[in-house]
C-alpha cells in the first residue's frame, strides 16, 4: 500500500502519486454532501427551470457575439432604410428606431446584464458581509456605530442614491454599476450581523477562542462558511433584481449611453412608440422577465437546498 | 366538587397496556430507518414501569405509539398491535384518538421549557385543558371558550376550582396568584409540576412521562420524582417513565423494560433487573454507571457503538458488542420474549440456550 | 500543600455581570456569578467542581481559561498570574491549558472535517506544517481511539461519543498540563460515558495532566477526582478530598444534595432531605449565607454574616456557621 502523505508535499516533491484517488479520499465527505445537495435541488421542478433558464442566457451572453446576426448595430452602426420593421426572418425581433436589429441588440446586452449583475452583486457581497460580520462578532459600540451606518445607508431609497450618485459623476454604465453596488451592500450586512451574533454564542466559537484562534480567523474561516448559505440564496434572488434596477437607471437614462445596447435603456425608449411598434420594448423585457424569473427560481431551489430542516 | 377521583381498578386481569410486535420504520433522506423490530411490551394496572435504552433504542417512539402520537409520515407502523385497555389504537379514528387523549392518556414531556405555551399563562392553559375535559364528560361544546350565556360561565367556573386544586395538589405553591403568571416566570421545576397538572386532568388510566426529569437539577428532579411517587400511590396510577437514567428508574419504578436499537431486551420487575440482569446488554449497561460504590478505574464499557439504523448488523442488533456472541446471534433475531423466571423476560440467543441446559 | 507548588492557583476571583434596568438601562445591581472564589489544584491531580444550575461552575471554568474576564482576583497558573498578561503573552501561556466543552453536537465546527478541527491549534501556533502536521494529528486521534479513516469526515457523521473524542484530540493537540473539562460526559448514553471517562483516566495516567472536571453528576465526579468543591450560586460551599466528602459531608447544602441523587439500587430508596423552595438568586446587598433561604439549619446569624470557608478536619473546608470555630456544632 502506498505509504499516505500530505497531498501539498506529495506535490512538492513531484511524485506520480495517486493524486485523484487522494484527493478524493480526502474530499470524500465533501463530495458526498454535494451529491445530496444536488439531489435536493433536482426535487424542486421549478428551480430546475429557473437553473435551465439561467444557463440558456448564461450561453447566450457568452457567445451571443459569435452568432449575432448584426453585430455592428451595437457598436453605432445605422441603417435608416430599415427603420421600425416588424418581426419578420432576418430580424426576429425587428428593428429600432435607427434600423439596428433588435434582436442582436438584446442578444449583445445579455453579457452587459450578467456581468453587471456579478460585478454590483460582488461588490455588495465584500462590503456587507464584512461589515456585518465585524458589527455582529464584536458588538457594542462598533457593532452599533456599523449598524448605525447601514441603517442609513438603507434609509435612502436605492433609485435615489445611484441616481445622486450618477448625477455626480455623469451618468454612464461604469457609474451606474458603481453606484448600485453601493446602495446593495447594506441589505447584505444586516443579513449577516443577526447571523454572526448568533453564530457567535455557538460552543464551537468558544472552542476556538480557547484553541487560541483570533477574531479574524474565527469570523472568516469558521463563521462565515456557517453562514455563506444565506448569502448565497439572497444573492441569487439578488441577482434579477440588480439588473432590473440596472434597467431603471438605463430607463431613465443614467445608465448606459448609446449606443452600447442595454436592456432598460431599450424598454424606455420603446415606450414612446407603443403600442405601435411594439417589439421594441416587449422583447428586451421578455429578456429582463426570464433573467428576474430564472434567478427568483434559483434562489428558491437553493434555499430550500440550504435548509438546515431538510438535512435529515 | 373536585373532579379528581381516585379510580378502582375495573378489571384486574386486563393489562392498561398491550404492545405485541411492534414495528416502525422511518423514511428518511438516506433511506429506511427500521426503528422498532418488534417490541413486546406488557403494563398493568398500577405499575410503573420504567423504559429504559440509549439515543436511538425507540424508547420514545414505542411510547409515542401508545397515544399514537408517531409523526406518520415520516414514520409508519409495519406491523403488530398496540392495544389500550384491550383496544387496539391502529385502527381508530382521529375522533376517538382525541377521546383517548383527552380522558385516558396523560402525557409529560420532557423540555418544560418548550412544551407550554409561552405567550399564555398558566391559568388559561390549565383552565384550557380542564375545560375540555369537562366538556367531554358531559359532552358539551366548550368552544368558544369566551361564551357569554350563564352554562359556560359556570364551566369555566367549575374548570378554574379543578385547575387550582390539581395545582395544589402537585405542590406549586400558592396556585389562586400564581395561576396568572406566564411560563418563562417559572423555574424548570415549576413547569414541570405545571405540565403533571395537566396530564391528570383528564383523571388518565395512563400516565406517560418522557424523559421529565432530565432537563433538571437534581434536587428539582429528586421533588418531582417525589411527587410522581405520591401521585401514583394516590390515584393508583399507571406510569410508563421513558428515561435513560437508571437511578431514576430505581428509586421511581417497580418495573422496569430495557431496549436496545429498536427490540425490548429484558422486562421484568426492578429488583429482580438491577440485582441479577440477564441480557448481555443490561448486565452491561448496570457496570457502566457510576455510582457511589465504584471504585476507581473499576467501571466497565461496552466496547462500540450504537448500530446505524438505517443498515443494521444482521441477526441480533447487539451481537457486535456483546461478549457471549454465538453463531446464532449474528444470522438470526431474537426469539421473542421468554420467561426466565423471577417474572423476568429476555430475548437473547445465549440466555435462552443457557436456560435450555 | 502550598500555592507554590500548585499548577493552578485560584485567588478570590470574582465575575459580576450588571443587571441593567429602567429606562435608560442603567446599571441597577450586579448578579454575581462567581462570588470570592478561592482554589488550589496540584500538578497530575484532578480536581472535581460540582453544582447544580446558577451555582457558577462553569463560568468559574471558562473565568480559568480566560474566555471571560474576571471582575476582581487572580488566576495563578504556574505561578504566574494570567489576569496580568495580554496579547501574544497570554497566546503563549494559554497553550499550557485547554477546555473540553460539554456538548459534543455544537462544539465542533459543523464544516470542518476532523483532520482540520484537530490540526486547527497547530496551524495557529505554527507548531507543525506538511507531512509532520499529518503525523501528529494522526497520533492524535488514535490517542483518543478513533481511526484514521475518520480524518476526513465531517462531524455530524459522528456519535456523541465520538464527537467528544475528536473535542478531547484537539484539547490535547498543544500538550497541555491543564484540562478544564466542562460536563464533558454529561450530554453522552450511559454506555459511551463510560468509555470516555476511562479514556480520560487513562489520558490523565499517560500523559500526567491535570483536570478541573466541572460536573453536575457527583458519581462521575467520585469516580474521576481526587478533590472536590461543592459550589453553591457562585461560592464554593464545602471542599474536602472525593472520599472524605463522601463519607463526611458536613455543609446542608452538600447533605441534600447527595441525598437527591437517585442511585441505580432499588434497595436504596433515596430519603432527599427536604430542603426549602427551589434554587434562587440573591438579592444584590445580601450579605449572609447563600445557602441560608433554603437552610433547614437556619440560624439568625446565617442571614446577617457570609460564613468563611474553614477548615473541619484534615483538608476539609466547609463554610457554614454551623461548624463555626472548627467545631461541628449540629
Amino acid at each position: 500500500m502506498a505509504k499516505r502523505g500530505s497531498l501539498t508535499l506529495t506535490l512538492a516533491q513531484g511524485k506520480r502519486e495517486p493524486l485523484l484517488g487522494q484527493w478524493r479520499q480526502e474530499n470524500a465527505a465533501g463530495l458526498e454532501e454535494a451529491r445530496r445537495a444536488l439531489y435536493r435541488f433536482v426535487q424542486n421542478r421549478l428551480s430546475l427551470v429557473g437553473l435551465g433558464l439561467i444557463l440558456i442566457l448564461v450561453v447566450v451572453a457568452i457567445t451571443g457575439p459569435l452568432w449575432a446576426p448584426y453585430p455592428a448595430d451595437a457598436t453605432g452602426a445605422i441603417h435608416a432604410a430599415d427603420r421600425y420593421l416588424s418581426p419578420r426572418p432576418g430580424h426576429l425581433f425587428g428593428t429600432d428606431e435607427l434600423g439596428r436589429d433588435v434582436f442582436s441588440r438584446v442578444v449583445l446586452a445579455t453579457r452587459l446584464a450578467l456581468a453587471s449583475g456579478l460585478i454590483i452583486l460582488g461588490v455588495a457581497i465584500s462590503i456587507g458581509v464584512t461589515v456585518g460580520s465585524i458589527a455582529g462578532y464584536f458588538g457594542r459600540w462598533l457593532g452599533e456605530s456599523l449598524m448605525r451606518l447601514t441603517d442609513m445607508m438603507l434609509a435612502i431609497p436605492g433609485i435615489f442614491l445611484a441616481l445622486a450618485i450618477t448625477a455626480a459623476m455623469g451618468p454612464g454604465i461604469i457609474h451606474a454599476i458603481m453606484a448600485l453596488s453601493v446602495t446593495w451592500w447594506p441589505g447584505y450586512a444586516r443579513l449577516v450581523q443577526g447571523q454572526v451574533q448568533a453564530a457567535r454564542e455557538q460552543d464551537y466559537v468558544e472552542a476556538e477562542r480557547s484553541i487560541g484562534a483570533r477574531p479574524g480567523r474565527i469570523i472568516f474561516l469558521h463563521i462565515v462558511p456557517n453562514i455563506i448559505s444565506s448569502v448565497i440564496v439572497k444573492a441569487s434572488m439578488d441577482f434579477g433584481f440588480a439588473i432590473l434596477s440596472l434597467a431603471s437607471l438605463g430607463f431613465i437614462g443614467v445608465g448606459a449611453q448609446p449606443p452600447t445596447p442595454e436592456w432598460g435603456e431599450m424598454i424606455s425608449y420603446g415606450r414612446q412608440v407603443l403600442p405601435q411598434f411594439w417589439w421594441y420594448s416587449t422583447f428586451p423585457g421578455l429578456a429582463m422577465f426570464i433573467a428576474v424569473f430564472g434567478f427568483s427560481m434559483l434562489g428558491d431551489g437553493l434555499r430550500d437546498v440550504f435548509d438546515p430542516k431538510s438535512r435529515i | 366538587m373536585s373532579s379528581i377521583r381516585s379510580r378502582a381498578s375495573d378489571s384486574p386481569a386486563e393489562p392498561v397496556v398491550e404492545i405485541e410486535d411492534l414495528r416502525v420504520n422511518f423514511r428518511t433522506f438516506d433511506g429506511l430507518s427500521k426503528v422498532l423490530v418488534g417490541v413486546d411490551l406488557r403494563l398493568e394496572r398500577g405499575d410503573v414501569m420504567g423504559l429504559v435504552g440509549e439515543t436511538g433504542c425507540g424508547k420514545s417512539v414505542t411510547a409515542l405509539s401508545i397515544p399514537q402520537l408517531v409523526p406518520c409520515p415520516p414514520g409508519e407502523i409495519v406491523g403488530g398491535d398496540v392495544r389500550f385497555l384491550g383496544e387496539s389504537v391502529l385502527g381508530k379514528s382521529p375522533a376517538e384518538l382525541r377521546q383517548l387523549r383527552a380522558r385516558h392518556i396523560g402525557m409529560v414531556f420532557q423540555d418544560p421549557n418548550t412544551n407550554l405555551n409561552p405567550v399564555f399563562t398558566i391559568e388559561q392553559q390549565m383552565v384550557d385543558v380542564c375545560l375540555c375535559r369537562l366538556g367531554y364528560d358531559r359532552a358539551v361544546s366548550v368552544t368558544p371558550l369566551h361564551g357569554w350565556d350563564a352554562a359556560r360561565r359556570d364551566l369555566r367556573r367549575l374548570a378554574w376550582e379543578t385547575a387550582i386544586a390539581l395545582l395544589h395538589r402537585v405542590g406549586f405553591p400558592n396556585p389562586e396568584q400564581r395561576i396568572k403568571s406566564y411560563p418563562h416566570e417559572l423555574s424548570g421545576g415549576m413547569r414541570q409540576r405545571v405540565l403533571i397538572a395537566m396530564s391528570l386532568a383528564g383523571n388518565p388510566d395512563l400516565l406517560i412521562a418522557d424523559e421529565p426529569t432530565t432537563a433538571l437539577d437534581v434536587s428539582t428532579q429528586a421533588q418531582v420524582l417525589r411527587l410522581i411517587r405520591e401521585l401514583v400511590d394516590e390515584f393508583h396510577l399507571t406510569v410508563l417513565l421513558v428515561t435513560h437514567n437508571l437511578g431514576v428508574v430505581a428509586q421511581v419504578c417497580n418495573r422496569v423494560a430495557v431496549m436496545y436499537a429498536g427490540r425490548v431486551v429484558e422486562s421484568g420487575e426492578v429488583r429482580s433487573i438491577f440485582k441479577s440482569p440477564s441480557h448481555p446488554y443490561t448486565v452491561g449497561l448496570l457496570r457502566a454507571v457510576p455510582t457511589m460504590q465504584t471504585r476507581r478505574g473499576s467501571l466497565e464499557e461496552i466496547p462500540g457503538t450504537i448500530p446505524n439504523l438505517l443498515s443494521p448488523p444482521p441477526g441480533c442488533r447487539f451481537h457486535l458488542r456483546c461478549p457471549h456472541t454465538m453463531d446464532v446471534c449474528r444470522v438470526d433475531p431474537p426469539p421473542p420474549m421468554r420467561p426466565i423466571g423471577a417474572g423476568t423476560m429476555v430475548a437473547c440467543h445465549f440466555v435462552s440456550s443457557a436456560g435450555d441446559e | 500543600m502550598s500555592e507554590a507548588e500548585a499548577l493552578l492557583a485560584v485567588r478570590n476571583v470574582t465575575k459580576a455581570f450588571a443587571i441593567r434596568g429602567g429606562l435608560f438601562k442603567t446599571r441597577v445591581g450586579e448578579l454575581r456569578a462567581v462570588d470570592d472564589v478561592s482554589l488550589t489544584i496540584p500538578a497530575g491531580t484532578s480536581y472535581g467542581l460540582v453544582g447544580e444550575s446558577g451555582s457558577g461552575k462553569t463560568t468559574l471554568g471558562k473565568l480559568i481559561l480566560r474566555l471571560i474576564e474576571p471582575t476582581t482576583g487572580q488566576i495563578l497558573f504556574e505561578g504566574q498570574d494570567l489576569c496580568q498578561l495580554t496579547g501574544d503573552e497570554l497566546q503563549r501561556r494559554r497553550v499550557g491549558m485547554q477546555m473540553v466543552f460539554q456538548n459534543p453536537y455544537s462544539s465542533l465546527d459543523p464544516r470542518q472535517t476532523v483532520k482540520s478541527t484537530v490540526a486547527e491549534p497547530l496551524v495557529i501556533f505554527g507548531r507543525a506544517r506538511g507531512q509532520e502536521l499529518d503525523n501528529r494529528v494522526r497520533a492524535l486521534t488514535a490517542t483518543v481511539g478513533l481511526r484514521d479513516e475518520h480524518l476526513y469526515r465531517f462531524p455530524h457523521e459522528f456519535s456523541g461519543g465520538q464527537r467528544q473524542r475528536i473535542g478531547i484530540a484537539r484539547a490535547l493537540a498543544l500538550e497541555p498540563k491543564l484540562l478544564v473539562l466542562d460536563e464533558p460526559t454529561s450530554a453522552l448514553d450511559v454506555s459511551v460515558q463510560s468509555q470516555i471517562l476511562n479514556l480520560l483516566l487513562e489520558l490523565q495516567q499517560r500523559l500526567g495532566l491535570t483536570y478541573l472536571f466541572i460536573s453536575h453528576d457527583l458519581a462521575v465526579i467520585r469516580y474521576v477526582c481526587d478533590r472536590v468543591g461543592v459550589m453553591y450560586l457562585g461560592r464554593i460551599v464545602e471542599e474536602a478530598a472525593v472520599e472524605e466528602l463522601f463519607a463526611r459531608p458536613q455543609h446542608p447544602y452538600t447533605r441534600s444534595l447527595l441525598s437527591a441523587i437517585p442511585e441505580p439500587d432499588p434497595d436504596r430508596r433515596f430519603q432527599p432531605v427536604e430542603v426549602n423552595g427551589e434554587i434562587g438568586r440573591l438579592a444584590p446587598d445580601y450579605r449572609g449565607c447563600c445557602f441560608a433561604p433554603r437552610c433547614p439549619f437556619v440560624m439568625d446569624r446565617c442571614r446577617q454574616i457570609d460564613p468563611a470557608l474553614q477548615a473541619t478536619g484534615s483538608a476539609h473546608l466547609v463554610a457554614c456557621h454551623l461548624y463555626g470555630d472548627g467545631v461541628a456544632s449540629n
